[in-house]
């Protein structure tokens, strides 16, 4: 099941988006490892992936940076089109994979070195400047395999962002971080934000996501089964709220009066589940009003990691 | 294609383990051979030099096609399927955004391997030959030109055979034999993915090449890509060897080449469409 919020969209995110999927999937033999995505990545938007390991994420990654063709569907990344069949890395893409790889004898400064002169498009300041910016020191010329994990976990970060891309892709950047790191790698992503940059971030630090993405799609079995929208649901005080009845009879009146106050009901019989700009005490007044005999209510939790737990929890749905 | 390269090396040469295979294969191919010449020239009381220790391990399939193939292989079976492990590739292919270059350089780097392997055999040869005091001449000597009792251990030479430009094209020959032997190995990697079973497969390669050779003359002929990396020596002479005996010098170089095309070619059409 999906669910989404319908948001209202600045002006600057009606542009052609960045990253664009529709129904985009990947089958590996008869098995579906990514199955009906899609989602729109604007400029200078956060987009967050959560989901439990093995649930698609990296796969999903792999494909918008072209590295595995979708078995199904539409990727658009940067105005390029990717269908069925096509495998083709794809432009201006900065990318932290989990356990970030790196020549181990060489320094850190060297190893970017290396990288950049795939391309060619940027010098030695460029490199020394994406080194200062996640705090590593240019002059260290310790070789990567004394680095400690924090350590190779900027220098990934430091090799995603040289190249000033138009898109960064985030796996797990936050392996390996001390709080700081965490706080530092959360103040760079917002003002590479306000750069422009768009940037896909897949994570289990369900807090940090919450804190710095815009949009997160929770994944499962390859499915998104969850959209949420922190600036919507921030803005209008979405709750969620349980409500236990007595007799299963007065489900039918929770249920009419939820539709036409426009309320997302889930649920059935006496446990019923109410979605929407909630106060509770009104709704128990208006329930009783209505003759509706009430065992339990109470206000559910609407964090990422509550609808995350609820969500991911919630086997085979 | 430069930085690809570059990457490619850095990443060879950051694992001591790649060289060590090599470089013990030289040490032992060079330490063996001297000592043969050595030997030789005590008991045939033949005068030798140092040419003659390289051209004995350049016409012996046993150092050029077994020990050191195994080197080579040992060396290089993995490095496509470590960029799989590591993932390193991802960083590569976003930013080269040609397949063709990363698997371009995937051989580029096996023939600087094989052309490395190469020359450490031949200035291992030099070195031992040097520390034993066999002496250093620049034509032929007498063991090479056959002036001795006993079946020639490499086609015999002209007395005005210039040393150092046939020994550079003996080893060339050698490293264009060995790059493709070693590139059919990374091209198989790209569908199996078991760096110890490709090691398995040359090493019984080598066997059925040494055999079928051993028994099939149309092979020994025609196909065996070890009898045609060793036909360098026969070039000064080839003018007197019968064509459907021996062939031309040419045939060699071309077998190699259409090998080594047609890795380049097949290995590319899989990994353009491949899922990395």
């Amino acid at each position: 099941m999906t669910t989404t919020t319908t948001v209202e969209v600045p002006l600057s995110r009606l542009a052609a988006p960045v990253v664009s999927l529709e129904r985009a999937g990947k089958r590996y033999g008869h098995k579906w490892v990514v199955k009906e995505i899609s989602f729109d990545l604007h400029q200078g938007q956060i987009f967050g992936l959560v989901g439990p390991n093995g649930a698609g994420k990296t796969t999903l990654l792999k494909m918008i940076t072209g590295l595995v063709r979708p078995s199904c569907g539409t990727i658009i990344v940067a105005g390029k089109t990717k269908t069925e069949g096509g495998a083709e890395e794809l432009p201006g893409i900065g990318l932290v994979i989990e356990n970030p790889p790196a020549i181990d004898h060489l320094s850190g400064l060297r190893n970017l070195q290396l990288l950049a002169s795939i391309n060619n498009r940027i010098g030695a300041n460029e490199v020394t400047a994406a080194l200062r910016e996640v705090g590593l020191n240019p002059e260290d010329k310790r070789p990567v395999r004394k680095y400690s994990l924090g350590m190779r976990q900027r220098l990934a970060l430091a090799q995603a962002i040289m190249e000033k891309p138009r898109l960064l892709i985030l796996d797990e950047p936050t392996n390996g971080l001390d709080p700081q790191g965490v706080a530092d790698l959360r103040n760079l992503l917002v003002s590479l934000r306000q750069e422009g940059v768009s940037i896909l971030l897949a994570s289990h630090l369900l807090t940090e996501v919450e804190r710095i993405c815009d949009e997160v799609a929770i994944i499962k079995n390859g499915y998104i089964v969850h959209r949420v929208n922190q600036k919507a649901s921030h803005g209008c005080q979405q709750m969620q709220a349980a409500i236990r009845l007595t007799t299963p009879q007065d489900s039918r009146v929770v249920v009419d009066m939820a539709k036409s106050r426009g309320w997302v009901v889930d649920g059935e019989g006496t446990d019923l589940r109410l979605q929407g700009v909630i106060a509770m005490p009104a709704l128990i007044r208006d329930l009783v009003s209505l003759g509706v005999s009430i065992e339990a209510a109470y206000r559910e939790e609407s964090d990422l990691e509550s609808i995350y737990l609820r969500e991911v929890g919630s086997a085979g749905q | 294609m430069r930085g690809v390269l570059l990457n490619e090396v850095a990443r060879f040469v950051s694992a001591p383990r790649r060289w060590l295979p090599i470089i013990l294969a030289a040490l032992f191919i060079g330490l063996v051979n001297t000592d043969q010449i050595r030997a030789i020239a005590f008991n045939q009381q033949v005068s030798v030099n140092l040419w003659d220790a390289i051209l004995v391990s350049m016409n012996n399939w046993i150092d050029l096609s077994f020990v050191l193939l195994m080197a080579i292989a040992f060396s290089v079976s993995d490095i496509v399927t470590s960029d799989y492990l590591t993932n390193y590739h991802w960083l590569v292919l976003t930013r080269s955004r040609s397949r063709f270059k990363w698997w371009a350089a995937k051989l580029a780097v096996v023939f600087l391997v094989v052309l490395v392997a190469i020359v450490a055999t031949l200035s291992s040869t030099l070195i031992w030959g040097l520390v034993q005091g066999i002496p250093f001449s620049s034509m032929p000597s007498s063991f090479a030109m056959g002036d001795f009792d006993g079946p020639p251990y490499f086609p015999v030479l002209a007395p005005d055979t210039h040393m150092p430009i046939l020994v550079i094209s003996m080893a060339l020959l050698a490293a264009l034999g060995l790059g493709a032997k070693v590139s059919c190995v990374v091209f198989l990697s790209l569908f199996l993915a078991k760096p110890f079973a490709l090691i398995g497969l040359v090493f019984s390669w080598a066997l059925l090449d040494y055999t079928l050779a051993g028994w099939v003359s149309f092979w020994q002929r025609y196909l065996s890509p070890t009898m045609k990396m060793m036909l360098m020596t026969h070039w000064p002479r080839e003018d007197r060897f019968l064509p459907h005996l021996m062939p031309p010098l040419w045939t060699s170089v071309v077998f190699f080449v259409v090998i080594i095309s047609a890795v380049c070619f097949f290995g590319w059409r899989w990994v353009r469409s491949a899922d990395f």
